[in-house]
């Protein structure tokens, strides 16, 4: 997929040119105060105007379903409505689902808003409620959508991602693409103090890093290292602060799952003999006191209670988050790159998948007003009205600089609900030129941020092609098959990951083990797992053409 | 004058055992509790990597800020009581006239009926069928729906009306057909004055109950006006499993990590102060665990 | 058959409101159960979703781990019933024969009070007490020179069983005897005052009068939880899971929570809840059977 590089630059160009040109439009637009054309049809029985706002020759309401926790604050005080009835007309009834529950028991009564924005039920309840037409096709409203029809032109591979398995889209994303988000896990990062105060260098290979561990550990009650020190961190098996990274810096590329999508194929990598060497590596970690058997016990709260410890308690671990105390003094981590191991293969990061969310924004078949509803989310695309849903209110989370770009913020004090970005609850439209060109951040200029951290050292340890699985929508296998694979999957990931973590905590010797493993994983159906798995994804690349 | 002796000491034997057994688990019981309140003012990463054992560490209110900043939280307490001495007069009231009926040998049809009452222990049509329901009954947000769903338990019923079969002689009923005494007569004026003590437990296990349950207001109440104290502390710990959630997916921030490192000092806390009115219950019950009423009656 | 009914028609009247919850709230939605047999859509609703007989059984049945799930459900449950149930029996007879009374209600209280500590805390503290080399009880040993290096419990699947079932019983032991409290409250005193006469000491009044007094609640409760032996809750068994002990740690609910966890899969759940229930009430019945057969009441 990554090989059609030149359309992909094309439609970064297209977009470009768009993008430019309606954040020229609004600005104009917003001073005339934009009067629909006298001649322009209604449509929605006479009540919606084709283009210019309001949306509505008269006000109308519309119930948008949210699944939003109530521990987030009050969507319903957010701003953004009360500019939506403004400018459109349209005034909107939230209903707010607290709990992923509440909103599949309103997909099972069939109880439904006019709009679903983002609503947790699961993909299965969606493509159900899809299936029985009670959601209506975005095909042919797109054209009240200019903006959303061009992503979708312009980006196929992310149209597949939203199409369903009839071919059809059925709703408008959140499609918020940051490069520097998006295409990197987790930083590895080192207790940089700790090697100052022992005069030792940032790790470049693995042996190094066993000797500054080591170090750590030899050197505990000293300086400002804990008697009961970790020197290196991990949560085993989950998918942020997990082992994966070490993976990777031997080479072998495990997204957070065993498995990868090459060229198409599915393929397993828990088989890959080369998992042989970072397994033993741990293990020797794991033998020196390296790696703590809390490694295997902690839960979440126990993992963010370690790494937050002030001061700190870890010398090195991998973590989504930027550190704390990078912001706070600057001197604790430093974020490193993978390290060489000898194997002489290319270390790697994990990436992200480049994703959208594609159904953020449905319209249900009870909506007396659909392309009006479309018209919103037309209006919910726009660059400034992107950025406001993203990240917040304009002049507190970001301003417009007087060379037409966008400055992010950091707001110092507590925000209010109404200032509160919709982010992933709602849609936005901000691609990579926007991030890329329009937008200014300046923690790419901050050492130590994710954002600099990633064009500084991240950058160059990508794998050269996207290895993750990506994002299919529900219904593409049976749903026999669907159960087949989910009971297979379960047997198959409880066994490999209590048998790694069996071989790094010294119960088993890898080597002496291997065979009878992988003979395991075969019994355990592992090639019908993959099978399964190969035709989703044969399915999925057939749809969109 | 020996024998006196002997059996004293047998009985100081007994009673240092005795004694001496409560007072280990006593000990047992309580460290964990204590261990509660010092997390619940310490620092969570403390907590987290075993500093705090005696004295709390890094002595703070964050986690009580935080749950008393929730204004949910005074509307939460004020439902819960409601809902508590609702649902458990409502409950209690229902089990002991059941469980009285069931006692009863002479009642024809008992065990087809007991029998119709045990198949749901074992067999229910799930949540689905029973929002449906409610639905259709416009019991949706409405408060009385969460004290009357549960409100029958076979479990309490079987235990009470085995108390009833233990300890109220099935003479005292014939005694009191001949002062000319109805069944529900003689259910309200022998039976329940007699049975202090198992109302007392049906009081202390419907409230606690009652008290502790959010699942039917998640399901039924939309209305944030009517949500109970559960309820309100569920969705402050839950944000730190969906705050990982976001994690996992990759769209957290900076200010989320904090806040799910703030969600874990929220925990104990939480637990001191969604238990301890309730936790009063039971010492006030205790009161009608009293030896020899059955005697009073008898005689009087 | 209706004299009988006409004669005791007051107890008719004591169930009917039961009755009428039971038939309205149990048996209405009790179509539910079918979706079992189904490929359940919840859009196509109950009546309308394809059947499938079966399949989801046979799909349980069926799977690699499906006697590993059988063996470490049965074996903790039946490792809490055999250890859990006699010890609040134990300390409802020592509280009963304390002489103070304050001493007593102390006691009575703070082992009821841990009933309050949420699953998730209760697991919680047990990690932060057992961390393999952070924890209270690993320093301690170490400290002591009874062990040297870190405490492997929380990872072993031998001690998984250990851990869980005692824990369950620090918190529920005080709470499990309320109701056998109630039961001796009812224990007719003339009976105490007659042994003492017969030279009984305090031990064999506690055992030959109090507990053969309260032994009908016993056998009542006793049947009941064997009705519940294969109802191992996902919470507890779940937050306890760790990689290293899943082999024992692995029990029928957490399973079917997994594996519906990515997608609704409510027919799956159902068809395994159903497959509990069977071999629950057939246990009860045993049991109730064997009850009777012992001269004991059994519950119906």
């Amino acid at each position: 997929m990554r090989s059609k590089g030149a359309r992909w630059i094309a439609g970064v160009l297209s977009i470009a040119i768009i993008g430019g040109a309606l954040i020229g439009c609004t600005g104009t637009k917003q001073d005339e105060g934009n009067k629909p054309a006298a001649d322009s049809p209604l449509l929605d029985g006479g009540i919606t105007n084709a283009t210019g706002f309001p949306i509505t020759k008269e006000p109308i309401t519309l119930t948008v379903g949210i699944a939003y926790g109530a521990h987030m604050g009050d969507i319903t005080k957010n701003n953004i409505w009360k500019k939506i009835e403004e400018k459109t007309n349209i005034k909107i009834n939230l209903k707010v689902y607290s709990d992923a529950e509440k909103a599949n028991l309103m997909f099972s009564s069939r109880d439904y808003p006019d709009i679903g924005f983002r609503m947790d039920a699961s993909g299965q309840a969606m493509s159900d409620a899809i299936d029985a037409g009670d959601i209506v096709s975005m095909d042919d409203l797109l054209q009240y959508a200019p903006t959303w029809k061009k992503f979708f032109e312009t980006n196929p591979e992310l149209k597949k991602q939203a199409i369903m398995p009839d071919g059809k889209l059925y709703g408008f994303p959140y499609a918020v693409l940051n490069e520097t988000s998006y295409n990197l896990r987790d930083q590895w990062f080192i207790n940089q103090k700790w090697l100052d105060e022992l005069g030792l260098q940032i790790p470049t290979t693995t042996e190094e890093f066993k000797n500054v561990l080591m170090a750590f550990k030899q050197n505990a009650g000293k300086g400002s290292i804990p008697q009961n020190v970790i020197p290196y961190y991990i949560l085993y098996g989950n998918n942020i602060g997990g082992q994966f990274d070490m993976y990777g810096t031997f080479g072998v590329y495990a997204p957070g799952s065993y498995y990868i999508v090459e060229d198409g194929k599915y393929k397993s990598q828990a088989t890959n003999p080369d998992l042989k060497e970072p397994i033993k590596f741990m293990a020797d970690l794991y033998k020196n006191g390296l790696i703590v058997p809390e490694a295997f016990t902690d839960d979440w709260g126990r993992y963010t209670a370690a790494i937050s410890s002030t001061p700190p308690l870890v010398g090195s671990m991998t973590s989504f988050v930027d550190q704390g105390q990078n912001f706070k003094d600057g001197k604790w981590w430093t974020p490193m790159a993978p390290l060489k191991s000898p194997n002489g293969k290319d270390p790697l990061i994990r990436r992200q998948t480049k994703s959208i969310w594609p159904r953020n924004f449905v319209i249900f078949k009870n909506n007396k007003y659909p392309v009006a509803s479309a018209r919103l989310a037309e209006l919910l695309a726009d660059p400034e009205w992107s950025l406001t849903e993203n990240f917040g209110s304009e002049g507190i989370w970001w301003k417009k600089n007087a060379d037409g770009k966008y400055e992010l913020l950091n707001p110092t004090s507590e925000v209010a609900d109404a200032d509160k970005p919709l982010s992933n609850y709602g849609i936005a439209l901000l691609d990579e030129e926007m991030f890329n060109d329009k937008i200014v951040n300046d923690n790419f200029t901050k050492e130590g941020t994710r954002e600099w951290a990633y064009v500084h050292i991240y950058k160059k340890y990508l794998p050269a092609k996207d290895l993750n699985y990506p994002p299919l929508p529900s219904g593409l296998l049976s749903d026999m098959e669907k159960q087949r694979m989910t009971d297979l999957g379960q047997s198959l990931n409880d066994y490999i990951k209590t048998t790694i973590a069996n071989w790094i905590s010294g119960k088993g010797d890898v080597d002496a083990d291997w065979d009878a493993y992988t003979k395991k994983l075969q019994q355990l159906g592992l090639d019908e797992y993959i099978e399964l798995n190969q035709k989703q994804l044969d399915a999925a690349s057939k749809l969109g053409g | 004058m020996n024998a006196e002796v002997r059996r004293s000491r047998a009985d100081v034997v007994y009673d240092t055992v005795n004694v001496a057994f409560l007072a280990l688990l006593l000990i047992i019981v309580l460290y964990p509790l204590y261990f509660v309140v010092i997390a619940s003012f310490s620092d969570p990463s403390a907590v987290g990597t075993g500093k705090v054992i005696l004295f709390p560490k890094g002595f703070n209110f964050n986690g009580y800020d935080l749950i008393f900043k929730y204004d949910q939280l005074w509307v939460g307490y004020r439902n819960t009581v409601i809902y508590t001495i609702g649902g458990t007069a409502l409950s209690v009231s229902l089990t002991l006239m059941t469980a009285y009926a069931f006692s009863r040998k002479d009642m024809a049809g008992r065990g087809f009926i007991v029998t119709l009452f045990i198949i749901p222990m074992f067999i229910h049509g799930g949540l689905i069928p029973t929002y449906l329901l409610v639905r259709e009954m416009h019991m949706i947000d409405n408060p009385l729906i969460v004290m009357i769903l549960g409100c029958v338990s076979m479990w309490n019923i079987i235990i009470t009306r085995t108390f009833f079969q233990t300890t109220i002689p099935q003479e005292l009923f014939e005694a009191a057909k001949i002062d000319g005494c109805g069944n529900i007569g003689y259910f309200t004026k022998v039976v329940l004055p007699l049975s202090k003590a198992i109302i007392a437990v049906l009081v202390v296990f419907s409230a606690v109950g009652q008290w502790n349950s959010f699942f039917n207001a998640l399901i039924y109440l939309n209305d944030r006006n009517l949500i109970p104290l559960q309820l309100v502390l569920r969705e402050i710990l839950t944000s730190q499993t969906q705050m990982m959630q976001q994690l996992e997916l990759g769209i957290g921030d900076q200010d989320m990590a904090e806040k799910t490192f703030l969600a874990e000092s929220v925990k104990y806390g939480i637990i001191i102060v969604s238990s301890l009115p309730v936790l009063c219950i039971y010492p006030f019950a205790q009161k009608y665990f009293v030896k020899g009423v059955m005697i009073g009656s008898l005689k009087g | 058959m209706i004299d009988r009914v006409k004669e005791n028609i007051g107890l008719y009247i004591l169930v009917l409101p039961a009755l009428l919850y039971v038939i309205l709230f149990d048996y209405m939605p009790l179509y539910g159960v079918l979706i079992a047999f189904e490929n359940f859509k919840p859009i196509k609703g109950i009546w309308g979703s394809d059947w499938i007989g079966l399949y989801h059984f046979e799909r349980f049945m069926h799977l690699d781990i499906f006697w590993v799930l059988i063996k470490n459900t049965l074996s903790l449950s039946v490792y809490s019933l055999l250890a859990g149930f006699p010890i609040p029996i134990i300390l409802a007879l020592a509280l009963n024969s304390v002489r103070s009374e304050r001493f007593k209600k102390v006691v009575q209280t703070v082992t009821y009070a841990p009933h309050f500590i949420s699953t998730v805390i209760l697991v919680g503290m047990l990690n932060v007490f057992l961390s393999p080399r952070l924890g209270v009880v690993s320093q301690l040993l170490n400290s002591a020179g009874m062990m040297n290096g870190p405490l492997m419990i929380l990872t072993n699947p031998d001690a998984f069983s250990h851990l869980y079932v005692w824990s369950g019983i620090w918190q529920g032991v005080g709470w499990g005897s309320i109701i056998y409290l109630a039961a001796l409250s009812g224990v007719d005193p003339s009976l105490h005052e007659a042994a003492k006469v017969d030279g009984a000491n305090k031990f064999h009044l506690a055992w030959h009068v109090d507990l053969p007094s309260i032994r009908p609640t016993i056998v009542t409760l006793l049947i009941l939880s064997c009705g519940g032996i294969l109802g191992i809750g996902f919470e507890k068994a779940f937050l306890m899971q760790n990689s290293l002990n899943l082999s024992a740690s692995e029990v029928i609910s957490t399973y079917v929570y997994k594996s519906g966890l990515l997608q609704s899969q409510y027919s799956f759940s159902a068809a395994v809840g159903l497959f509990n229930s069977a071999i629950n009430l057939t246990l009860l019945l045993t049991v109730n059977k064997l009850a009777k057969k012992f001269g004991q009441s059994g519950i119906f």
